[in-house]
């Protein structure tokens, strides 16, 4: 009897999660998504708060001294930077007066859409983050996902009504052309899975590639401008038997603690 | 009014199980955070109580997750539900002995089975329908995580089951020490 009980449990589940799919894939359910979503996003948006609050905590008192010694080394790269920007304005202002002389066709300006981070994939085997913005807003998939002025994170892969699912660039499943700022402007993939580092693959062996390089994206690919900071270049493995090097790459930014980012409506 | 209060626990129980899960996922670091806190209770459910009824629980809680995961819709509450009926059987017709190993051996197991189902419904899906990208071999190492530190746990909660709720019940105490 007991059986008997089992089995019937099992038919009634199964029968209720085929009706289930059956009525997302109609739109159906679409109303009760949306409600439960509003219910538990502000419990995401707490506990990704939570979790940023928490590292940043962490990562202070577990290690002072390295804490003020890279302040000062910002301070004095600060210096540096501000200098640096003056003469980029310089070339931007030169850049764009030398086009409309050569009668350039002028690139239009990318859609910005900010959002905020609301917390990670639920399902563990991904490194994704999700965001408070849907296709509501105009998310699209393949849109490519920045912090900052443009320092990409990632790419959406999946757009709700009111939210966005979001795959970053240390995923294994994320593939980005990418270029060195090099001599040769070296071209390659970026692709995830190591930990914390990104691999660019595909370079090839003659080109000249050095530790500190950065690596932006080459806008080779549908939907992603070039131009995108992705990171800089912490290694690289040149074996005589690898037909490609490959270089291993810090990101330029903490992909464990993005708050608020930018999403390009690029298509 | 005893049924309207039953739901709300039900229900209440429910959300905090789910609280738990994205708590774990948002908050805790690598590795940890790949252990999967509603496949735990559920599985757990099944190997200390071994009521058919507890099972229904994971309807709620595999749509909840459907709702905040990039797979396709289906995929994972397909999973889960193969994966506990597996789990069950394997418990009442292989894994019959109920010890540290066991416990320990049939969550590895029932996880694993929870992920291949999983990676063969992204497969077919990619086959008949749209593409989702997987890469295989660096999906099944975090994929070892969640079943490491899973099980861990898992078995973490058959000892405090077994010597705190089991030993130190009164009802299992023994006629000659009255």
């Amino acid at each position: 009897m007991f059986r008997n009980l089992e089995k019937k449990t099992y038919f009634y589940l199964g029968t209720i999660f085929v009706v289930l799919i059956f009525f997302n894939y109609l739109g159906w359910l679409n109303p009760i998504k949306s409600g439960i979503r509003a219910i538990f996003v502000p419990i995401f948006v707490k506990s990704a708060q939570f979790s940023v609050g928490l590292k940043d905590g962490y990562a202070f008192f577990k290690d002072k001294e390295t804490f003020f010694d890279t302040y000062r080394e910002c301070e004095a790269d600060r210096q540096d930077k501000q200098l640096i920007e003056a003469q980029i304005k310089t070339l931007e202002n030169e850049n764009s007066e030398l086009r409309q002389l050569l009668n350039f066709k002028d690139q239009s300006d990318i859609l910005v859409l900010g959002a905020q981070v609301i917390g990670k994939n639920v399902e563990g085997a991904e490194k994704t983050i999700i965001i408070d913005k849907g296709s509501e807003a105009g998310t699209k998939i393949d849109q490519p996902v920045i912090v900052g002025n443009g320092i990409l994170i990632g790419k959406i892969i999946k757009a709700e009504k009111d939210i966005s699912i979001v795959r970053l660039i240390n995923d294994s499943q994320l593939k980005i052309a990418a270029t060195v700022l090099n001599h040769d402007h070296s071209l390659g993939v970026v692709e995830g899975g190591y930990g914390l580092s990104v691999k660019m693959n595909f370079i090839p062996r003659n080109e000249v590639v050095v530790i500190g390089d950065q690596i932006i994206t080459s806008g080779l690919e549908m939907n992603i401008p070039r131009g995108l900071l992705i990171g800089n270049i912490t290694a690289v493995e040149n074996e005589s038997y690898q037909p490609f090097q490959e270089a291993i790459l810090t990101p330029s930014t903490d992909l464990s603690k993005p708050y608020i980012v930018s999403v390009l409506l690029t298509n | 009014m005893k049924y309207f209060l039953k739901a709300l626990a039900i229900i209440i129980l429910i959300f905090t199980i789910f609280v738990l899960h994205i708590g774990v996922a948002n908050t805790l670091p690598y590795p940890f955070n790949n252990i999967n806190v509603i496949f735990l209770i559920l599985a757990w459910q099944i190997f200390f109580n071994n009521r058919p009824r507890a099972i229904w629980y994971m309807l709620p809680l595999a749509f909840l997750m459907e709702l905040f995961t990039s797979a396709p819709f289906g995929i994972n509450s397909i999973s889960l539900f193969v994966s506990l009926i597996s789990t069950k059987w394997l418990l009442d017709n292989l894994f019959t002995n109920r010890s540290v190993y066991i416990v320990f051996l049939s969550s590895a197991v029932s996880l694993a089975i929870y992920r291949l189902v999983f990676i063969t419904l992204i497969y077919f899906i990619n086959f008949f329908f749209y593409h989702v990208k997987i890469g295989v071999s660096k999906f099944f190492l975090d994929v070892g995580v969640e079943i490491l530190f899973t099980s861990i746990l898992m078995t973490g909660f058959y000892f405090i089951h077994f010597f705190f709720i089991k030993k130190f019940n009164p009802k299992y105490l023994s006629d000659r020490h009255i």
